[in-house]
């Protein structure tokens, strides 16, 4: 079954469409085909992808009109380096899809509807849902089979998560969606070894703070390995790479590797 | 300002998450009531196709302890009446089904072989199971205080998710610290968990002070002591004798209490206790000293001990010594 996968978060600039792009990269190294698909108005997949802006009638925009029939406007990313992995693209146009979805049929289901309706053949979808919470991701959402959460480990990003998680489970719930997304997991971002975001990973000074791990193990979430905060990761989106072409031999490569292939197994 | 702790952070969260875990729990059983068609929900199953509940370790597990002569007296009632109440069971992956609650009925009825036993089949997930046979083992009339203890604790370890080695350890001190928030109204410990324990507490008549008074110290027994009670092999009766004994003879003694009625083996230990040597020397397994310290040591601390200890001169005088000999100890360490 093909696995779409939104990546979430409830505040900007933590790593999402880094995850995404660097999960694309290492799922087509697994002999996976990907498509991602650029939900954010920033249009920040476009540029970690090293494209061009694309014209509006070229956005995720176009599939979510009343009359797309199945031509989805794809982009090959970094196709001298690998094959397999597509993108649809977002950008500014998308905040006035927003608006435009709110009466439209169905406009929550749009995007499954359309997925649904004309099939892609990629093995993973990947949606890279934009920093907080909007209507883009209650349609990624409804499109979802699975989300992973990404986030910094600052206190208000924290307390962001903390209402991402709630927002997804009455989400999920209120659109009935089947079948159920689950989430996958969540994954530390950007971790500095500063007494905060020690605390918050559990390795800080009192043993007997609570951490996101021991939330998280109670909430039956998993956590994947932090990745920590490096220029490495940021200078590869600048130069519109995944860190596995970028700079093979990371430390952080492992940790994408691994949550591809939790990807690729789970059913 | 303090920083928000991370428990408020998520209430919200995790309340949508256990309603969500709810909704579809609720839904699964409309689901298995609607497969069920109205049909009688008891049936007669074979007693061959029946096991123990089976859960994962680390779950913690019903009781296991079945005392014999209430045994008999069951399977006597049974040839002649038969079994009068269904025993619960859930279905299993490998086809047999796991006794939930009627485990000593099922038991009786294989040791005189009744080829089948009514039961009412329900499928549940390990939590349920073990929650569902946990509650009936505290409402049997049958059971002894110290399993009743063990049991509430391991609900309420189901209930406040406490997972891992020290997850007994863990459960006591979350106890204490929710007796001494209520006393104080100070401790690191959330308003919801105490209100938790106490519901939890208060469904089966007890008061969390009591309970913590009273019934906890049953299981401050020696590890050995406990887990042979726990695996039944031995019976809470024998295991209060033997706690009350030598430690160095507790592993000799676990051997003994398995198959003596409390009465022999209450007149072993004396035994033991009036030679200066042990009865059966070849059965005894030497203990190494530092567990017999630590052992030691272990009940000096303990709160009631302890207070003897102080309020007796003589004892107090020579707990200097051995403090001065401790010290002394390490002195020549360096």
């Amino acid at each position: 079954m093909q696995k779409r996968i939104s990546v979430m978060s409830n505040s900007g600039g933590v790593g999402k469409t880094t995850l995404a792009i660097n999960l694309a990269y290492q799922l087509s190294r697994l002999g996976k085909t990907v498509a991602l698909f650029g939900c954010d108005p920033n249009g920040s997949l476009t540029l970690f992808c090293g494209l061009d802006d694309p014209p509006d009638d070229q956005t995720l925009d176009v599939v979510l009109r009343p009359d797309f029939k199945g031509a989805y406007p794809l982009f090959s990313a970094w196709p001298d380096r690998i094959k397999g992995v597509d993108c649809c693209l977002g950008g500014l146009v998308l905040s006035k899809t927003a608006i435009r979805l709110v009466n439209e049929t169905r406009g929550e289901n749009l995007l499954a509807d359309k997925l649904e309706d004309y099939p892609l053949p990629h093995d993973v979808l990947i949606f890279d849902c934009p920093g907080t919470i909007e209507q883009m991701h209650t349609i990624a959402l409804a499109a979802s089979t699975h989300a992973i959460l990404t986030i910094k480990p600052e206190d208000k990003d924290v307390d962001a998560l903390a209402k991402l998680i709630e927002w997804f489970y009455e989400k999920r719930d209120a659109l009935r969606l089947k079948p159920t997304p689950e989430i996958l997991g969540l994954v530390p971002n950007g971790f500095k070894d500063r007494a905060m975001h020690r605390d918050n990973l559990g390795t800080g000074s009192d043993p007997k703070r609570v951490s996101l791990y021991d939330i998280m193990e109670h909430l039956g979430i998993n956590v994947f390995p932090d990745i920590k905060d490096q220029a490495h990761i940021a200078n590869a989106g600048a130069n519109g790479l995944p860190l596995g072409i970028f700079r093979p031999g990371e430390g952080a490569n492992a940790i994408y590797t691994q949550i591809a292939e939790t990807i690729s197994k789970e059913n | 300002m303090p920083r928000r702790d991370l428990n408020q952070m998520f209430a919200p969260a995790t309340a949508a998450v256990e309603k969500s875990e709810e909704i579809a729990s609720l839904k699964a059983e409309i689901e298995a009531l609607k497969t069920q068609n109205g049909q009688e929900n008891f049936q007669e199953i074979p007693v061959n196709g029946i096991t123990s509940l089976r859960l994962p370790e680390g779950m913690g597990q019903p009781r296991k302890y079945f005392d014999p002569v209430k045994l008999e007296q069951l399977k006597t009632s049974i040839e002649k009446h038969g079994v009068l109440e269904p025993i619960l069971v859930r279905p299993a992956s490998d086809g047999l089904y796991e006794t939930v609650s009627g485990e000593r009925r099922w038991r009786c009825c294989k040791e005189i072989n009744k080829p089948t036993i009514l039961a009412s089949i329900k499928p549940l997930n390990d939590t349920d199971a073990l929650e569902v046979a946990l509650i009936a083992t505290i409402h049997s009339e049958e059971v002894s205080t110290i399993e009743e203890t063990d049991s509430v604790l391991s609900l309420m370890k189901l209930y406040l998710n406490i997972k891992g080695d020290q997850r007994d350890k863990k459960i006591k001190s979350l106890l204490e610290s929710a007796k001494n928030f209520k006393q104080t109204g100070y401790g690191d410990i959330e308003q919801t968990t105490v209100d938790l324990v106490e519901a939890t507490l208060g469904s089966f008549g007890f008061k969390l002070g009591s309970f913590v008074s009273n019934r906890l110290p049953l299981l401050d027994m020696a590890e050995p002591i406990l887990e042979a009670v726990r695996t039944g092999t031995l019976s809470p009766t024998n295991a209060l004798l033997i706690n009350r004994a030598p430690v160095e003879h507790h592993k000799y003694l676990i051997q003994v209490g398995e198959e003596a009625t409390k009465h022999e083996l209450r007149q072993r230990i004396s035994e033991i206790k009036s030679s200066s040597k042990p009865v059966n020397n070849s059965r005894i397994i030497e203990i190494p000293l530092r567990e017999r310290i630590h052992e030691q040591y272990r009940i000096v601390r303990q709160t009631t001990t302890w207070k003897k200890i102080h309020g007796n001169p003589k004892l107090k005088k020579r707990m200097e010594q051995i403090n001065t000999l401790l010290k002394e100890i390490l002195t020549d360490l360096g």
